[in-house]
């Protein structure tokens, strides 16, 4: 159900790998190497020139335009204009997903601008956008390859078993001799060489980076109906105490003023974890798969002491009938009939990822959405306040590959680098340029207040972009300033990014982890990786059994024989084992 | 029923009355979601969503339906599975019935070893990859052949064809027509199918059904978006909720995503059932005769 997302972060790729699903890769790739033997043997002579190409191309004539405006420090894509990429038309096999949005892939606004400024063309090949890999699976296999895959959602784990199979090239030397973009994201951004690196010491696939400000706090992000706190003469609050106060008020002094005791003090849905936001008044807690860095050592969260003094608050709240028991059953529409309910509003405070998981964000001036507002990061009784904050989200591996089947390496890794330039991602995102955004004026503020670099004209994702973007399925460099850089040019309307940027670095930012204490992405071998997916299905799923089990009073979380036996469990389902084998692939990625 | 009602005591009343209020459940439980979605699809998305729409439409609005009218590819894909559905029907009742028939003659030489030869690939499968293979290897994939010809004959239904004809068509039949000088091509022709009809009906419907809800052999051979069908339009839009937090995607994205997704889901199911629907009362009255016919006297 979710292959469809591949965009994970690679640690939730490992739960999802069942092992079915291993051992069909396994055999589809073993049958298909039989079946591609004939036409390696034959790939190989043309293979002779080496890795860095048939020498027929050569970099593209890139000059940085002046006419862009960028705020002082901007770090992110740079405008320029480039020369085309071959004199002579080329033409590519590329597979991409199906989408909606995109369209007819071949009849679409930016593919046409793209192979304009490219001279490469590209012959599509569509493919699901759910249950994309069996599909994907099937063509390496029967040897049926195009030259590059975009946006497939390859694991780290498949990266490195089909580029040590020689299935996918190795593009180090290609970034070497002809990267330009590319060099600037790894320069602007320490962390991406390292992240996209096999631990075979070669990069087979191009990221994508989204470094999203605000999708960094997104897993403990929590809402508040501002109307009710400021008629209940209430202030935001800033510890657990007090939040168990404004709950309480919400319960009992009838804030929306219509007479019932309706009011749901607070709810959540169960998509998303409560433990994320709640336990960061005890200690440091990422949520799913809560896997932490503890001075170098791989830890986890769940069967610690701050781990049940944070339980003991939530059940508290949930006893207090502050707490909905829907929380922990119901899906996202489900949370969005409470949040939309007509007349007066009934929620709350919600713990959900933005104000779009939990009621309907409408572009109309007293849209209820903009009512709600973030929650701090809560100070807990011994004065612990720590946030989780995502500091590798905005790196995506296996965004494009480049297969063995390519007779023209050099020019498709150009083909992809030349994707990461400015203007080529807003028309990828945004639209035909005059049409649906244009450069910002001078004097234009961005959603950090300086000045913008770009404007949208129709929203993204709006019905009139359909057929002229590619969403986000290339390959992109949107840094945080590049994000940051849209204009706002109706103030008092202005998109949901602006408050969600603004809460962010409010009530968020200042909170988080340490770096050092974040689980960094691992390049597991397909066997690590099978022998995580099985014990992280079992241990995950008990903690999300006995978490909602302990804050609904099934479980007694005072009862010490109850929570022995609740950590004693999850030793037997081999927790050593399991931090064991995430301990050996983060040293053999990280330790020097 | 009215000597039925005559004899009725206390228990059969009772039984009745506990009847009908459990079949009434089960009735209201199958058809409860029905009413909805068609109810759904003619709201106003926003009703749908703060949860104002249980029953009748709320505010009558066909957005949803208009978008997918304008939609190129809902269309297309809609003509597609038109056309896989009639045309690969056409070929699947064909071959079934020619194989059916033929396998239905004791006359004829090696039947059982013959359908030893259906019954394996019934039992085993090739599995994906070789399949794959041999479609990519006869030039099948990425045409609309291939969701045509890779699923041409369905054994089980080959062998119901058969009991049917063992069934039906009695020796006698065929003498007689012998004795009037008919060959085995006029006999097949002017006799077997006419008295075929109820065959032909069970398996066009089940075939037709087959091949509109035929979503895997279009994910796997095709990869041309002109050639998708219905269900792969249908997919990938109705799987536009899969959004899963713990990735923290953009909510830009999101966003987009979830307005299209709310706006076309209900019309999209309701247009989809439509065809099965419309088809189903004309087969419907062979339909029951016909299976008991190739089933129970297997």
């Amino acid at each position: 159900m979710s292959v469809d997302k591949d965009r994970s972060d690679l640690i939730s790729q490992f739960t999802r790998n069942s092992i079915s699903r291993r051992d069909f890769v396994m055999r589809a790739v073993g049958l298909g190497l039989s079946a591609t033997s004939v036409a390696s043997v034959l790939a190989a002579c043309t293979d002779d020139e080496g890795p860095s190409g048939s020498g027929n191309f050569k970099a593209p004539d890139t000059k940085k335009r002046t006419d862009v405006l960028y705020p002082e420090g901007y770090v992110g894509p740079i405008a320029s204009d480039k020369s085309v990429l071959t004199k002579d038309p080329v033409t590519l096999k590329v597979v991409v997903k199906q989408d909606p949005a995109v369209g007819d892939w071949a009849k679409n606004a930016f593919t046409e601008w793209f192979e304009k400024r490219t001279n490469v063309r590209i012959q599509w090949q569509v493919v699901a956008a759910e249950d994309t890999m069996t599909k994907v699976n099937a063509m390496v296999a029967a040897g049926d390859l195009p030259d590059v895959f975009m946006s497939v959602g390859f694991s780290p784990a498949q990266e490195m078993l089909y580029g040590s199979q020689g299935i996918f090239r190795p593009l180090n030397k290609y970034i070497d001799d002809y990267g330009v973009e590319i060099k600037r994201v790894f320069q602007e951004y320490g962390d991406t060489k390292q992240i996209i690196t096999a631990t075979d010491g070669n990069i087979y696939s191009m990221p994508n980076l989204n470094d999203c400000y605000h999708c960094s706090a997104g897993a403990a992000r929590t809402w508040i109906y501002k109307p009710w706190l400021d008629k209940l003469g209430l202030s935001m609050p800033q510890t657990t105490a007090e939040f168990e106060n404004v709950l309480r008020a919400f319960k009992a002094r009838d804030p929306n003023g219509n007479g019932q005791a309706d009011e749901i003090p607070l709810m959540g849905y169960s998509w998303e974890g409560l433990d994320t936001y709640f336990m960061g008044a005890y200690f440091y807690n990422p949520g799913e798969p809560w896997l932490v860095l503890n001075n170098g050592k791989v830890d986890v969260t769940f069967n610690k002491a701050q781990w049940r003094e944070g339980l003991r608050y939530i059940s508290g709240l949930f006893k207090q009938g502050l707490l909905s028991k829907e929380s922990f059953t119901q899906d996202q529409e489900a949370l969005q009939r409470i949040g939309n309910k007509q007349g007066e509003p009934i929620l709350g405070a919600a713990r959900a990822y933005y104000q779009g998981s939990f009621l309907t964000v409408e572009d109309k001036a007293d849209a209820r959405w903009k009512d709600y507002v973030t929650v701090p990061i809560l100070k807990g009784p011994s004065g612990t306040r720590i946030g989780p904050w995502n500091y590798y989200g905005a790196v995506t591996s296996g965004t494009i590959v480049v297969t063995k089947a390519c007779k023209v390496p050099e020019l498709a890794f150009m083909w992809a680098d030349a994707q990461y330039e400015l203007e080529a991602i807003l028309r990828s995102t945004n639209g035909v340029m005059g049409e649906d955004w244009r450069w910002a004026k001078q004097g234009e503020e961005g959603l950090s207040g300086k000045q913008a670099v770009w404007y949208a004209m129709n929203k993204y994702g709006s019905k009139e972009l359909n057929n002229r973007t590619w969403g986000l399925l290339g390959v992109q460099y949107r840094s945080t300033d590049f994000r940051a850089g849209q204009a706002v040019v109706d103030k008092n309307n202005p998109t949901f990014e602006k408050p969600l940027h603004q809460l962010t670095e409010k009530d968020y930012w200042p909170y988080r982890q340490d770096k050092s204490m974040q689980l960094p992405p691992l390049n597991p071998t397909e066997e690590q990786a099978a022998q995580i997916g099985e014990l992280a299905t079992t241990i995950n799923n008990h903690v999300k059994l006995m978490t909602p089990k302990f804050i609904m009073g099934e479980a007694n979380i005072d009862d010490e024989a109850q929570w022995n036996n609740y950590t004693s469990t999850l030793d037997r389902m081999g927790l050593a084992n399991y931090l064991k084998i995430y301990q050996d692939a983060y040293d053999k990625k990280y330790k020097k | 029923m009215s000597t039925a009602m005559n004899r009725d005591t206390g228990t059969d009343r009772v039984f009745t009355v506990v009847n009908y209020v459990v079949l009434g459940l089960f009735l209201f439980v199958v058809l409860y979601p029905l009413i909805y979605i068609v109810s759904a699809s003619f709201s106003d998305p926003q009703a749908v969503i703060s949860g104002r729409v249980w029953l009748w439409p709320v505010d009558v609005n066909l957005s949803g339906y208009q978008v997918i009218f304008e939609h190129r590819s809902i269309v297309r894909g809609f003509l597609n599975s038109m056309f896989y559905a009639t045309v690969g029907t056409a070929l699947n009742v064909t071959m079934t019935l020619l194989a059916g028939y033929a396998l239905s003659r004791r006359d004829l030489y090696g039947r059982n070893g013959l359908m030893v030869f259906f019954i394996i690939p019934m039992v085993f499968s090739g599995g994906m990859i070789p399949t794959y293979i041999v479609v990519q290897q006869t030039g099948l994939l990425n045409t609309r052949w291939a969701l045509i010809v890779p699923s041409a004959l369905a054994i089980w239904n080959v062998i119901i064809t058969r009991t049917y004809f063992q069934v039906t068509i009695s020796d006698e039949l065929l003498e007689a027509s012998r004795v009037d000088g008919c060959d085995d091509f006029r006999f097949f022709l002017k006799i077997v199918l006419p008295l075929a009809k109820p065959i032909i009906a069970v398996n066009a419907l089940l075939y037709a059904v087959l091949h509109w809800n035929q979503f895997f052999n279009a994910l796997i051979y095709l990869t041309d978006e002109s050639l998708f069908p219905l269900q792969m339009v249908l997919r990938e839009i109705l799987i536009l909720n899969a959004f899963d937090p713990a990735q923290m995607p953009d909510p830009g994205e999101v966003l987009r995503q979830q307005n299209l997704r709310q706006l076309l889901k209900y019309c999209l199911i309701v247009v989809a059932s439509i065809p099965p629907l419309l088809a189903y009362p004309f087969v419907q009255k062979y339909f029951v005769k016909g299976i008991m016919l190739g089933a129970v006297k297997g």
